[in-house]
């Protein structure tokens, strides 16, 4: 248990570290940028190509880097509150992969070309679908079901992406795959942005929404319904909140997997294991984490960059491993 | 010499063993000719009449690769693979540098003659491979005759001005851009530009970021094709509004890519436009969009 | 306040899980609600929580329909304590206790100062104010029990549900539980508890309500309703009966 920081003080460091890895997201990339010129841009003093970039390029992937960051600590939260499970979190459950395959669907098919909408909501449509399943599938909550469940419907998503990617007449599409299942928020632009974030938003307000039931889920359903929560009510929010919110966000930049596994385990000793107050938490350090990694990409390889996915698998891959070995200890005590 | 004074069945012996000689060497001008490589395609058209060509690649009816889709139709069109050539029973195989390694090594090891003409990466490239394949169809005069009108064409339209050369970017899918070395470049150069490739030093074909793009400024453009009717991420890049600010003040040029993909005559209509273009800029910075 | 269940009835897969009982709980009695395994205990228990919906029948809260209750307001009258007593997080022990005030709380607000006194009545009614700081997860089975409970108890509804609150736990950890339960009831608390142990609802209980294939087949004291027909005809089985000094025991022996 970690009594070393109040609730307060630990929002306002994940605040002041979120607020840092943006900044420094605006100001790495492949040509020189100072801060100064932050500075001019941000007072629009000068309307060289400089502003563009860092208006049109340079913004964009850092405003999505905090809104999918969130995103991912914050479903990763909801769900392991809801499902008293600490290995879920919508990459390991399949919900981003067939998010993605829905997105696939949109553009591929030159749909979202002639709606532009069509682009989050047929991704939030694949993300709904998962969910769905993973509900009817795993029922209460048993690890294994999920874990296997989520294996399923994340191995029939990718498969069909690829499928689809392959059929395309466009010769790029096949090497788009790698975006896809590995993420990531290069040469985004505020479209997508404007894009995304209404629903990455409203899916937040949901999951928020939900936030005090998972306190009392901690004592298992039963109990929940005993001291007046609306399970059915709250499912609904946590399910749709999760849905809207990683489909929206992975039709702009592929799955990227681990950071909803990774930040909330982090941080749930320094809530005091309280599910509800881990959600902010887990928002903050989700945003921080991603942010951390989107420049990293930039760091390691500058000529091609790296893709997102690849860097957080490096930390997450065992992470989970060590999680599972845990848990299987667990069990054999 | 034989001398006239001899039998006239000697002569008759000799003449003979001289028609059959001609018939022999006459018998190797190759008939069936089947090409594998939608660049050969394109060379092979020009050197053959079409009734010596048993087979061209499917890729050869694709805009997206070919400059030559009407010309090819009513001809077989294959995929490149060794059991359709071997079908075709062809006397000659023309392929290209980057055919599939174990298809042409099979259709050697067959006993199948295979001429390989290598990737054009300059203008010149493209006049030698003329003359190479012209001597394996037996054309030699007509590959001379298309030398010949390809260095009239080229020397017009070749730039010659002492003016420093003007930035030209060829900016495709997914931020692939080309260097030194390579035909593009060759071209750009003949018609007054360098790429980007001389401006920070590469060589090749290689990943350019939005931003590098945005802040190298280039006089002309080229975005290659737009992929409007089966959309990929690769077509996105075309709505980046950091794109559309770069392009208000930027030249643009439509060069079809099979233009200058292959290296044949067709490149030096791929010329023409850059040269066009350079003619309407100048470096005090008027800019007129084509 | 009361709380009464008219003809309560359940089905599950065409079967009658509960056929057409009726409860009333008066407050300040300890009720136990015993009979053999399969019987519909837990789930006449669930029913009346709010916990699992009825077929039909009624719950009257205060004579209302306990749909016209809210869900908080129903949470404040009826406290319930299911058999699973597990969690997933190694929260503290005060934390989880504190879960018992959620009925009462505001939404996102720190708790009040009468919720962290109903919460210091809880543990110390059950003797746990010793270890509230600890991690549930580190705490022994009887410990983590008496937590549990107090949760329950940190609720201070007029009526409590209790399913199986002694198993899987050593002598003095029942006979703990069993006392705190009596004092509860004591203080004015209806507590309903689902009970398998027959000698420790002999012993504790003030009233007995019988269960058998879904139905109440005999409710009262214990010493009208433990007679060696009842157990024989739902128990399928016979016991001792003894007393020392003024301590009458009963001890399930045999199988009939």
């Amino acid at each position: 248990m970690k009594n070393l920081l109040s609730y307060p003080a630990l929002i306002t460091v994940l605040l002041t570290t979120t607020l840092l890895t943006f900044v420094t997201s605006i100001l790495i990339g492949p040509t020189e940028l100072g801060f100064r010129d932050l500075i001019a841009a941000i007072f629009g003093e000068d309307p060289s190509m400089t502003t563009t970039i860092i208006g049109e390029i340079r913004l964009p992937r850092a405003i999505l880097g905090l809104l999918i960051g969130s995103t991912l600590g914050l479903t990763g939260a909801s769900l392991q509150g809801y499902l008293r499970n600490p290995l879920a979190e919508p990459g390991v459950i399949g919900v981003s992969t067939a998010a993605a395959l829905g997105a696939v669907l949109a553009i591929y098919t030159g749909l979202s070309s002639s709606v532009p909408l069509a682009l989050p909501i047929m991704a939030i449509g694949g993300s709904l679908v998962a969910v769905l399943i993973l509900r009817a599938l795993a029922g209460n909550g048993s690890i294994l079901t999920l874990i296997l469940a989520g294996v399923a419907i994340s191995s029939l998503g990718g498969a069909l992406t690829s499928l689809v990617l392959n059929l395309s007449p466009n010769p790029f599409a096949s090497l788009e795959i790698v975006f896809w299942l590995l993420g990531s928020i290069t040469d985004r632009s505020m479209n997508h942005v404007w894009l995304a974030a209404p629903f990455i938003i409203s899916g937040w307000v949901l999951l928020v929404l939900s936030a005090r039931a998972l306190d009392t889920l901690s004592l298992g359903e039963e109990t929940a319904i005993s001291l007046g929560i609306n399970l059915e009510r709250t499912q609904l929010f946590i399910i749709f909140g999760t849905a809207i919110s990683v489909g929206a966000a992975t039709a702009v930049s592929g799955v990227i997997g681990f950071v909803g596994l990774v930040v909330p385990h982090i941080l749930r000793p320094w809530v005091n294991y309280s599910p509800s107050r881990l959600l902010p938490a887990s928002a903050l350090g989700g945003a921080t984490l991603l942010l951390s990694a989107d420049v990293l990409v930039r760091l390691i390889t500058p000529g091609t960059e790296l893709k997102l996915g690849v860097v957080t698998a490096f930390f997450g891959a065992p992470f989970f491993l060590h999680l599972i070995l845990k848990t299987k200890a667990t069990f054999n005590t | 010499m034989i001398p006239i004074t001899h039998k006239p069945r000697t002569i008759v012996l000799i003449c003979g063993l001289w028609i059959t000689t001609c018939l022999t060497f006459a018998a190797e001008k190759p008939n069936r000719i089947v090409s594998i490589n939608v660049c050969t395609d394109h060379l092979l058209l020009m050197l053959v009449d079409r009734t010596r060509i048993a087979s061209l690649t499917h890729l050869a009816e694709d805009p997206y690769n070919s400059m030559i889709v009407e010309e090819v139709q009513g001809i077989h069109l294959n995929r490149a693979t060794a059991e359709e050539v071997i079908a075709l029973a062809p006397d000659l195989v023309v392929a290209g540098a980057f055919n599939f390694r174990p298809t042409v090594a099979t259709l050697r090891k067959l006993g199948y003659r295979v001429k390989e003409i290598q990737l054009a990466s300059s203008l010149q490239d493209i006049k030698t491979n003329l003359t190479s394949l012209g001597r394996a169809v037996d054309e030699i005069e007509r590959a001379e005759a298309l030398i010949t009108i390809f260095n009239r064409r080229l020397k017009h339209l070749t730039y010659r001005n002492e003016k420093k050369p003007l930035l030209f970017a060829r900016y495709e899918a997914n931020g692939w851009t080309v260097g030194q070395n390579t035909l593009i470049a060759d071209v750009a150069s003949a018609a007054g530009f360098e790429t980007v490739g001389e401006r920070l030093e590469f060589t090749g074909r290689r990943y350019l970021s939005l931003e590098q793009l945005l802040l190298l400024q280039p006089d002309l453009l080229d975005l290659g094709y737009d992929w409007k009717e089966s959309p990929a991420l690769a077509s996105e890049k075309f709505k980046h509004p950091a794109l559309s600010e770069l392009l208000k003040n930027t030249a643009l040029v439509k060069v079809p890519n099979p233009a200058w993909a292959c290296g044949s005559p067709y490149t030096l209509g791929a010329l023409a436009k850059l040269r066009r273009a350079r003619d309407q800029l100048d470096p005090s910075g008027l800019r007129n969009t084509l | 306040m009361s709380l009464k269940a008219k003809n309560i009835c359940i089905f599950a897969r065409k079967q009658k899980i509960i056929d057409g009982v009726s409860v009333e709980l008066e407050r300040g009695n300890l009720i136990g609600l015993i009979g053999p395994n399969g019987a519909g205990k837990s789930t006449l228990l669930r029913i009346l929580a709010g916990v699992q919906s009825r077929a039909t029948g009624e719950i009257l809260i205060n004579g209302k329909p306990a749909e016209q209750l809210s869900a908080e307001a129903r949470a404040r009258t009826i406290a319930y304590l299911p058999q699973n007593r597990r969690t997933e997080w190694p929260l503290p022990a005060r934390t989880l206790v504190m879960l018992g005030r959620f009925p009462h709380r505001q939404v996102f607000k720190a708790p009040s100062a009468t919720c962290e006194a109903a919460v210091d009545r809880a543990l110390s009614a059950v003797n746990a104010t010793a270890f509230s700081k600890r991690s549930v997860t580190t705490l022994s089975q009887g410990e983590s029990a008496r937590v549990f409970l107090a949760r329950a108890l940190a609720v201070e509804a007029p009526f409590l549900l209790v399913d199986e609150p002694t198993a899987d736990m050593d002598p003095y950890h029942q006979i703990h539980v069993m006392e705190i339960l009596k004092n509860v009831a004591k203080s004015g608390v209806g507590v309903l508890v689902v009970l398998h142990d027959l000698t420790l609802a002999a012993r504790f209980m003030d009233k007995l309500l019988l269960m058998k294939q879904g139905q109440i087949v005999d409710s009262g004291a214990p010493k009208e309703i433990l007679t060696a027909g009842n157990l024989e005809h739902v128990y399928r089985i016979s016991a001792l009966n003894g007393k020392e000094g003024d301590r009458a025991y009963i001890i399930p022996w045999s199988r009939v």
